[in-house]
């Protein structure tokens, strides 16, 4: 196994160079017969080898084909580049010296990490000729030579650098809080520093270290995530010790590789006899070449069975989602499977092997609230998730799929499942994997599901919205929602509303009401949610069985559409002449509170809506001319000479029924709306972004909307 | 009005609301039942008491936390808002006073903007820079210093 490539093996076990050596070839033979598939791609990870072993290794012929190797703390890189260079040409070469990451060198990219602390001596002498990066590289090593010289002057590595620092002076005024301050207090403190920090502190002097070494509160979330070097089996242990054996929360991140079995064994053992339940585990190796890892072997599972939360690598999950079929996850709440990994691309999607509804072994885990799969950032805040979406994200990494079979297997598990958040990125499925895409997911069974935000993903042919739902957020898929005839014949379709007479500009009061008692013989089958928006949805024209109508509710209050949506009449089935889906939105929700459509048109037919809209407090419609309460806007894009006939007035008419609830509008490049009715605007405390100008795309980038109950 | 008296006899007239940012001011205000009796606060000096009824009196109309779930994002967190900050900016004997004053008084919002104070200035420090901060003197050997950080290498920022 790994660990016997274990750092304490090597620094402490009095063994001669050669068995040393031939561990190594062990554990490189050990990886390649595991994982036949990928024998180019290895993660190599290892601390202070001798000069001889370095070289040893890197002419060990497997390494000759390496494309992807990642040295950690080498500091005899010299042989090691000489044995790999004179042989093959065709490899590329990361160089990790010192304990930070220059740069990770995957297929033709080179990228290079944001802090680059590079002692990377002597490295003139080396001949990096065979790659297509040679130049960026040698860039960065013209940086390293003069710090090499820092390090010749300041002696030890890893210190050098930070004696470039100008200390401060003494502070004579200066009081030691751990003296000053009661316990309780100290803790407060120190908790708010990372992990690594507050180990650190250790350093500083005795009555601090005998602090931290006394107070176990300090150590029971265990975090390794901040860490910059790598952690090492008995660095947890010394943690383990600190926290008397207590661990609520474990980070598991930059542990060295060969010790990672010994730490998971570790972690397992101490949450085993935690008291209470552990909240979270969180295991995070981004480029690791496990595959499948077993992190939960037979043994562990004890002290797994009293998880709230767990983060894993969505490749490596596929034990994980076995053994939670099995029922050994009890009390566990909330799952994220992430998929940073850029391998699985384009064609590969997980499948997990576990039992369908109907089948006597399938279980469900009423516990289960919250499932979201693959996204590329780690954070585990759902508010960052979702601003993700709504102010754009950069969504270029390749991610893991995942069959959908299997995903529908995995919710229908989960019953009361609350949130549902599937992000996968870029590629389509192509040959004959297409077929499986074919499946729809199918959320009808999960009917507690508050929140869905689904993107890039080619599969969500789900039939309906499951009930409850408040948040909805689809980005980027290329189908929305059939409607098959058997759903058509639930009844739902009479949800939708008929257009009460021809005009549709004439929306008065008494039609308000109707729409109103329409809704309410409806209303048993279906709440509403709160936000509803839809982008990049490819070629919304060809859904003929397709009503966006299903998806709009009377009581949604945020919409933001793309203007594929907003300027295709047919997902509307909207057979009116002269009526767009504008106008329907607007007469479909009256309650409407903020709308936002990244709508570019000048065409006649997206004008004038809002017109009765009460509760709006916010309009965002690029290049559209809105009537408001008897007052015109022109949103955003450019005069066009259409909009000079209407008057841009102040209202006349009703603006105590709604000054008190618009708060924006956004009037920009609008040359000739009347001083007036900006004026006026303003008075009545309405943003109406005129100063904007030319800076206009700026403005709405930068421009966060409050949004209604987040 | 309540009359807040220091430890060194020197006495404060504020708004009963503002005094009530302090859960321990509020419970004996509520225990005496009259508002006009004079409250002894024996553990803060005059000019330390001052300072913490002017963070009050900025504060007075702050929504009062309701108990506050301790997560450890919340923890973490060392932002602090710009009054805040200026506010802080005293010298370090103060700052704990008033750090002091906070826990004694039991105003949360206080300490923790005292807390996030103090944290901010270890954040990003060496051990030696920590040292000068707080004129803390080293009283490791160079060999124990070594060693403690061989053993926690791992931890190292670079």
């Amino acid at each position: 196994m790994a660990a016997q490539f274990g750092i304490d093996t090597w620094r402490h076990a009095p063994k001669t160079v050669d068995a040393m050596i031939s561990d190594a070839h062990t554990w490189v033979e050990h990886v390649q017969n595991r994982f036949p598939r990928r024998p180019n791609d290895i993660y190599f990870n290892y601390e202070q080898l001798t000069r001889r072993m370095e070289g040893a290794l890197c002419t060990y012929q497997h390494f000759r084909k390496t494309q992807f190797i990642q040295l950690n703390v080498l500091y005899h890189y010299h042989q090691c580049l000489v044995g790999m260079q004179d042989v093959e040409k065709d490899y590329y070469v990361l160089w990790l010296m010192g304990y930070d990451l220059l740069g990770r060198y995957y297929g033709d990219r080179l990228e290079l990490d944001k802090e680059v602390d590079i002692y990377q001596l002597g490295i003139q002498n080396i001949q990096v000729t065979t790659g297509p990066h040679y130049e960026r590289i040698r860039a960065n090593l013209r940086d390293a030579r003069e710090v090499r010289e820092a390090r010749l002057k300041y002696g030890l590595p890893g210190a050098f650098s930070r004696h470039h620092r100008n200390l401060p002076p003494m502070n004579e005024k200066g009081r030691d809080p751990v003296n000053m301050l009661p316990s309780d207090v100290v803790q407060n403190i120190f908790m708010r520093l990372t992990f690594p920090e507050r180990v650190r502190l250790k350093q500083v002097c005795r009555s601090w270290e005998t602090y931290i070494q006394n107070t176990p509160d300090l150590w029971k979330v265990w975090d390794f995530r901040d860490c910059k070097r790598p952690v090492l089996y008995r660095d947890i242990l010394n943690i383990s010790e600190l926290a008397q054996n207590i661990c609520y929360e474990a980070y598991l991140k930059n542990i060295l590789i060969p010790d990672l079995d010994n730490a998971l064994e570790l972690v397992f053992t101490v949450l085993e006899t935690t008291p209470g339940i552990l909240y979270k585990l969180e295991i995070n190796f981004c480029t690791t070449v496990f595959d499948e890892y077993h992190y939960f072997s037979q043994s562990r599972i004890e002290g797994l069975r009293k998880l709230r939360s767990l983060k894993l690598p969505l490749d490596d999950s596929t034990q994980f989602v076995s053994l939670f079929a099995s029922g050994n996850f009890p009390v566990l709440e909330e799952v994220f499977l992430f998929g940073d990994s850029p391998r699985h691309v384009e064609t590969h999607a997980l499948c997990f092997d576990i039992p369908a509804p109907g089948d006597p072994e399938f279980k469900t885990f009423p516990a289960m609230k919250w499932l979201r799969i693959g996204s590329q950032r780690s954070t585990s805040s759902i508010q960052d998730h979702r601003n993700d979406f709504i102010f754009g994200v950069d969504l270029d990494k390749p991610t893991v799929s995942l069959d959908p079979g299997s995903l529908n297997k995995l919710v229908a598990m989960m019953p009361n499942l609350e949130s549902f958040i599937y992000v996968r990125v870029k590629s389509r499925c192509i040959g004959k994997d297409e077929e499986i895409f074919q499946t729809r997911i199918n959320l009808r069974g999960n009917e507690n599901l508050r929140e869905i935000i689904l993107t890039q993903s080619i599969l969500i042919n789900f039939p309906i919205l499951p009930l409850n739902c408040k948040i909805v957020i689809i980005d980027s898929c290329d189908a929305l929602p059939r409607v098959t005839e058997e759903e058509e014949d639930t009844g739902l379709i009479r949800y939708l509303a008929p257009l009460p007479h021809e005009d549709p500009y004439a929306f008065d009061a008494e039609e308000y009401k109707s729409i109103e008692k329409f809704d309410a013989s409806c209303a048993e089958r279906m709440t509403d949610y709160d936000s509803l928006y839809l982008f990049g949805i490819f070629d919304p024209e060809t859904l003929t069985d397709f009503s966006i109508r299903y998806w709009v509710r009377k009581f949604t209050m945020n919409v933001r559409f793309g203007d594929d949506i907003i300027e295709a009449p047919r997902p509307w089935r909207i057979d009116e002449p002269g009526l767009t889906p504008a106008h329907y939105i607007t007469r479909m929700l009256p309650r409407l509170k903020f709308f936002d459509v990244s709508c570019t048109a000048t065409k006649d037919e997206t004008l004038r809506v809002f017109r009765d809209l009460r509760d709006l407090e916010y309009i965002n419609v690029a290049g559209c001319l809105v009537t408001f309460r008897g007052v015109w806007f022109l949103l955003t894009g450019e005069w066009n000479d259409v909009y000079s006939k209407e008057a841009f007035q102040p209202p006349t008419w009703g603006r105590q029924r709604w000054k008190s609830r618009l708060k924006t509008i956004i009037v920009m490049k609008c040359p000739k709306i009347s001083e007036a009715a900006i004026t006026w605007l303003e008075n009545h405390g309405i943003s109406t972004g005129r100063d904007i100008k030319d800076g206009s795309l700026d403005y709405l980038n930068h421009w966060k909307p409050e949004m209604a109950d987040w | 009005m309540v009359k807040l008296t220091s430890s060194d006899g020197e006495s404060f007239d504020v708004e009963k609301d503002v005094a009530e940012r302090s859960v321990l001011i509020k419970n004996m205000i509520e225990d005496v039942g009259d508002a006009s009796t004079e409250i002894p606060i024996p553990n803060v000096t005059a000019n330390v008491l001052k300072k913490v009824l002017e963070w009050c009196e900025h504060h007075k109309s702050d929504p009062i936390a309701a108990n506050e779930d301790d997560t450890d994002a919340r923890k973490k967190s060392t932002d602090i808002d710009e009054w805040d900050q200026k506010f802080m900016q005293v010298d370090q004997e103060m700052l704990f006073e008033i750090i002091l004053a906070a826990n004694y008084l039991d105003i949360k919002a206080l300490l923790e903007v005292g807390c996030k104070t103090v944290a901010n200035m270890i954040k990003g420090k060496t051990p030696e820079e920590i040292r000068r901060t707080f004129n803390i003197q080293n009283d490791f050997t160079p060999e124990e210093e070594a060693q403690i950080r061989r053993e926690n290498e791992w931890a190292e920022d670079r």
